[in-house]
C-alpha cells in the first residue's frame, strides 16, 4: 500500500512539473494589463527610463506594464541574439545587431509611423544614414527609432592653447593631421613630475572615430564599405599614420607610456593635463563643470578640406518581430523617442540635479522647440555648438560591424616602433588584414537568409 | 550449436535482485537523464554541427560536409595563429610550471612550524577567480604605473616592457601571469611527496644515501605518476586558456598587443559568439580536441615506461 502511494505521489509530482514546464509564457494578466519588456545597457547611464521615463507611461497607459532588463554592453547583441535563436526574445531592444535585422527579426515601423503622423525627416541627420551606429532604416523600411543622438567631436583645452600661443578653433573651423601634430607638440610640456606633465592630445586614431564617420574621401572601407584595399591605404591615410606615430614616438599623447584606457584618459582631460581629446557633449559639459575652459569643434580630418569632422550614434531600439505585443511595445517606443526626452534631465541639469539623464540631445528634432531643450540649445554654448556640429556629420556607408576591420589597425604603432617596418608597410599590412576580416563579414552576412 | 526446440535456460534474477536492480536504476536515472541531456546530445550536436553552415540567427544548420575543415586549414589565418599563440605559451609555462611546482612542493614538504599558512598561501592563487588574477596582473604590469616596471626600473632597467601592449611581451606576460598559480601544481605534488614511505628513505639513511641521492632515486621514481599527471593536465590546460586572453585581449577594440594573445580558445569564441558562426565554432572544437587527444596520446605512449607504478610494479626506471 505504501508503496502504490509512493508511486502515485512521485506520479503527481512529475506530472506537475511538467505542467510548469509547459504552461503558456502568455503574460497578459486577468485584468487585462499587459506587460512588455525593454533590453538596453541599463546601469546608471540608463537610469532616467526606470525613474522617469517608465512612471510616466505606465500613468499614461495603465494597461500596459513596463520591465527594463539592462545587460552588461559588451554581452547585450550575443544576448538579443540568443534569445532569437531560443525564440524568446524581449519586446524592445536597443543597438539590435544588424545580421539580426537582416535576418528579418525585427518590426519594420515604417506602418505605425504613417498611422501616427511620424515622418523619417522629423528626426536628425544622423537617423537617415544607413551606417551601423546610427541606423535607423534597412533596406529602405524604418527598424529602429532613436531616443538621442551623440556628436563624437573634439574639445580642447582654451587655456592650454592660450598657453601655447594657438588660437582658438571654432565649430566651423576645421583642422588636418598635420596641424593637429603641430599643435600637439605646441601645446606638450614634457616633465618626469606628474604636475607639471601636460600632454599635447589624446591620440586621434583615425580609424577608431571614422568608425561612424567619414574621416576621409574615400571612406575607408570604400564606398561599399567592402574595400580596405585602395581605400585604407591611400596617401592621405599614410601621411595620417605617419603623424600619429610621429605623436606616439614623440611621447605627445598619454597612449606613448602604453596608456590607452579611456577613462584614465578623460580623467587627464578633467586636470587639465591634455590639450585636445575626443568626446560627446556630454564629456564637455563635465569638463566645464569640472573648471576646465573647455572649447568644442570637430575631430582632425584625415583628407585636407573634407568636412565631415564630426561623428556620432544614436541609441536605437528596435521591436522584436517575434515580439507578442507589438501594439503596446509601439506605444513605449513612440513616447521614449517622441514624448519623454522633455522630461528627462540634459546637459548641466543632470550635474546640477545630480540626477542621471540623457547625455546627448534627442534626435526627435520637434523637441528641440519645446520646454528646457529649447531653453538649453538657445542659452548653453556647448550645446548650441553641439547642434552646429551635427551638421557636420557625413556617416560613411553601411558595413556589418564597427570595429572588425579596423581592428588589426590598433597594431600599427607597435608595428612600426618594435617590428621595425616603415609606416607605409604596417599600412600596407594592416589594410590587407583590414581586407580579409572584411570579406569574412561580408561573407556571413551576405549569407543570412540564403 | 543449439538445436530447433530446445529451450534455452538463462539464469533469472529473483523477485528481490530484480526490485534491487529496478531500485538502483531509478536511483541512477537522474545522473543518467543528466548525462544524456547535458553531455551525450550537446556532444553529438558539436559533432553534427561541425559538419553544417549553422549562423546563431539563422536556422536551421545545413550539411555542408566537410567545408568548414578545409576553410580552417585553407582560408582560416586566424586558425594557424591562434593555435601557434597557443603552443607557444605551452612552451612558455609547460616545463617551468613542472620544475617550479616541484621545488615549491618539496620546500611545503619540510616538517617546520607553521608550513600550513605557507601551504595555504602557495595555494590561494589557485582558488582566486582567474577574472580578478587577471585583473591584478593588468595593475602588476601596467607600463607606466604598474609594480612590476617600478621594480625593473630601480634595478636600472631604463625602457621596461610595455608588457601588454607589445606584441613581443604581452604572451610573455601573460605566461608569467600563469606561472602564478604554481602553488595548485604544488599541492599536488605535495599529495604525492606525502605517499612516499618514510621507511625508504630511513633504509636509505642507513645505507648513507645523501639527500641528492635520495631525491634521485626514491622521490622522483616514486613520484613520477604525479610528475606525469600534473604533465597531461598542464597540456590540457594550455590549450584551455581563455580568460586572461579575453579580458587582455579581448575580441576588439583592446590596442596593440591584442593580436598576439589571440588564443585558440578565443579563436573558437569569435568564431561563435562574435560572428554567430556555430558549425564553424564547433568544427575548430572538434581540432582543439583531437589535437588535445593526439598530444596526450603520443606523450602517454612515449613516456609511460618512466613512470613506477608501485602497486603493479609498471613501468620501469
Amino acid at each position: 500500500m505504501k508503496k502504490k502511494l509512493l508511486w502515485l505521489v512521485t506520479m503527481l509530482l512529475l506530472f506537475g512539473l511538467l505542467m510548469v514546464g509547459c504552461q503558456s509564457a502568455d503574460d497578459s494578466g486577468a485584468d487585462g494589463v499587459v506587460t512588455i519588456t525593454i533590453w538596453d545597457f541599463g546601469g546608471e547611464e540608463f537610469s532616467y527610463i526606470d525613474d522617469i521615463v517608465i512612471p510616466e507611461f505606465e500613468g499614461k497607459f495603465p494597461n500596459i506594464k513596463v520591465e527594463h532588463v539592462g545587460v552588461l554592453e559588451d554581452e547585450l547583441g550575443l544576448k538579443i541574439e540568443t534569445a532569437v535563436a531560443a525564440g524568446e526574445v524581449p519586446d524592445i531592444a536597443l543597438f539590435v545587431p544588424t545580421r539580426v535585422i537582416a535576418a528579418g527579426h525585427v518590426l519594420s515601423l515604417d506602418d505605425y509611423m504613417e498611422r501616427d503622423g511620424i515622418a523619417r525627416d522629423d528626426y536628425c541627420s544622423l537617423f537617415q544614414s544607413s551606417n551601423i551606429t546610427s541606423y535607423g532604416a534597412f533596406d529602405d523600411q524604418v527598424t529602429a527609432l532613436p531616443v538621442e543622438v551623440n556628436i563624437w567631436a573634439m574639445i580642447y583645452n582654451k587655456d592650454l592653447f592660450a598657453d601655447a600661443g594657438l588660437p582658438e578653433i571654432g565649430v566651423e573651423d576645421y583642422i588636418d593631421m598635420d596641424t593637429w601634430l603641430e599643435d600637439a607638440r605646441a601645446i606638450n610640456v614634457p616633465s618626469e613630475d606628474l604636475e607639471e606633465r601636460v600632454w599635447g592630445s589624446n591620440m586621434f586614431i583615425p580609424v577608431f572615430n571614422a568608425q561612424n564617420n567619414y574621416m576621409s574621401s574615400p571612406f575607408a572601407l570604400g564606398d561599399d564599405g567592402r574595400s580596405c584595399e585602395g581605400n585604407a591605404n591611400t596617401e592621405d591615410w599614410m601621411n595620417a599614420w605617419g603623424n600619429m606615430v610621429t605623436a606616439y614616438q614623440e611621447d605627445l599623447t598619454p597612449e606613448s607610456a602604453g596608456v590607452w584606457f579611456e577613462e584614465l584618459e578623460a580623467d587627464m582631460f578633467l586636470e587639465g593635463k591634455i590639450g585636445m581629446t575626443y568626446a560627446t557633449l556630454g564629456d564637455a559639459v563635465v569638463a566645464r563643470e569640472s573648471g576646465v575652459n573647455v572649447g568644442l569643434t570637430g575631430q582632425p580630418v584625415v583628407t585636407e578640406g573634407w568636412s565631415g569632422n564630426v561623428g556620432g550614434w544614436l541609441n536605437n531600439y528596435s521591436i522584436m518581430a517575434a515580439s507578442e505585443h507589438p501594439d503596446e511595445a509601439w506605444e513605449f517606443l513612440k513616447f521614449l523617442s517622441t514624448e519623454a526626452p522633455l522630461d528627462v534631465p540634459l546637459g548641466s541639469d543632470m550635474i546640477v540635479s545630480d540626477q542621471a539623464g540623457m547625455v546627448g540631445l534627442p534626435c526627435y528634432l520637434p523637441l528641440h522647440e519645446e520646454g528646457r531643450i529649447a531653453e538649453l540649445i538657445a542659452e548653453d554654448q556647448l550645446v548650441a555648438d553641439s547642434v552646429a556640429l551635427m551638421e557636420h556629420t557625413v556617416p560613411p556607408p553601411f558595413t556589418p560591424d564597427t570595429w572588425t576591420s579596423f581592428d588589426t589597425f590598433w597594431d600599427l604603432f607597435s608595428m612600426v616602433d618594435e617590428e621595425g617596418m616603415s609606416v607605409e608597410e604596417a599600412v600596407n599590412e594592416a589594410t590587407a588584414v583590414c581586407q580579409e576580416a572584411t570579406d569574412e563579414l561580408w561573407e556571413v552576412f551576405d549569407s543570412i537568409g540564403q | 550449436m543449439l538445436q530447433r526446440g530446445k529451450k534455452i535456460f538463462l539464469p533469472k534474477l529473483e523477485g528481490q535482485k530484480r526490485r534491487e536492480a529496478f531500485t538502483g536504476y531509478i536511483f541512477l536515472l537522474p545522473w543518467i537523464i543528466g548525462f544524456i541531456v547535458f553531455l551525450l546530445i550537446p556532444l553529438g550536436m558539436a559533432a553534427y554541427s561541425a559538419f553544417t553552415r549553422w549562423i546563431l540567427i539563422d536556422p536551421p544548420p545545413r550539411w555542408i560536409g566537410l567545408e568548414n575543415f578545409r576553410t580552417m586549414f585553407t582560408e582560416d589565418k586566424d586558425f594557424w595563429w591562434s593555435m601557434g599563440i597557443t603552443v607557444k605559451y605551452m612552451a612558455m609555462t609547460l616545463i617551468p610550471f613542472m620544475i617550479l611546482g616541484l621545488l615549491v612542493s618539496l620546500l611545503l614538504n619540510q616538517k617546520l612550524p607553521g608550513m600550513n599558512f605557507f601551504r595555504t598561501v602557495l595555494y590561494i592563487p589557485a582558488v582566486v577567480s582567474g577574472v580578478a588574477v587577471t585583473l591584478l596582473f593588468m595593475n602588476l604590469l601596467h607600463p607606466e604605473f604598474g609594480a612590476i616596471n617600478n621594480f625593473l626600473k630601480t634595478l636600472g632597467v631604463a625602457n621596461p616592457p610595455n608588457w601588454l601592449g607589445s606584441p613581443t611581451w604581452a604572451l610573455p606576460a601573460v605566461a608569467i601571469m600563469g606561472l602564478w598559480g604554481i602553488g595548485g601544481g604544488a599541492i599536488i605534488y605535495l599529495a604525492g611527496l606525502q605517499n612516499i614511505p618514510p621507511h625508504l628513505y630511513e633504509a636509505a639513511d642507513i645505507d648513507g644515501a645523501n639527500s641528492w641521492q635520495k631525491f634521485w632515486k626514491i622521490t622522483l621514481p616514486l613520484l613520477s605518476p604525479t610528475i606525469f599527471f600534473v604533465l597531461i593536465t598542464g597540456i590540457i590546460g594550455s590549450f584551455q586558456v581563455f580568460t586572461p586572453a579575453f579580458i587582455l585581449g579581448g575580441v576588439s577594440r583592446f590596442g596593440p598587443g591584442s593580436k598576439h594573445l589571440r588564443f585558440y580558445l578565443l579563436h573558437i569564441y569569435i568564431k561563435a559568439f562574435q560572428q554567430g558562426r556555430l558549425g564553424y565554432a564547433s568544427a575548430l572544437a572538434w581540432i582543439l580536441f583531437f589535437i588535445s587527444a593526439i598530444v596526450v596520446f603520443i606523450i602517454y605512449n612515449r613516456t609511460e615506461r618512466f613512470v613506477y607504478y608501485e602497486e603493479e610494479g609498471k613501468g620501469s626506471l
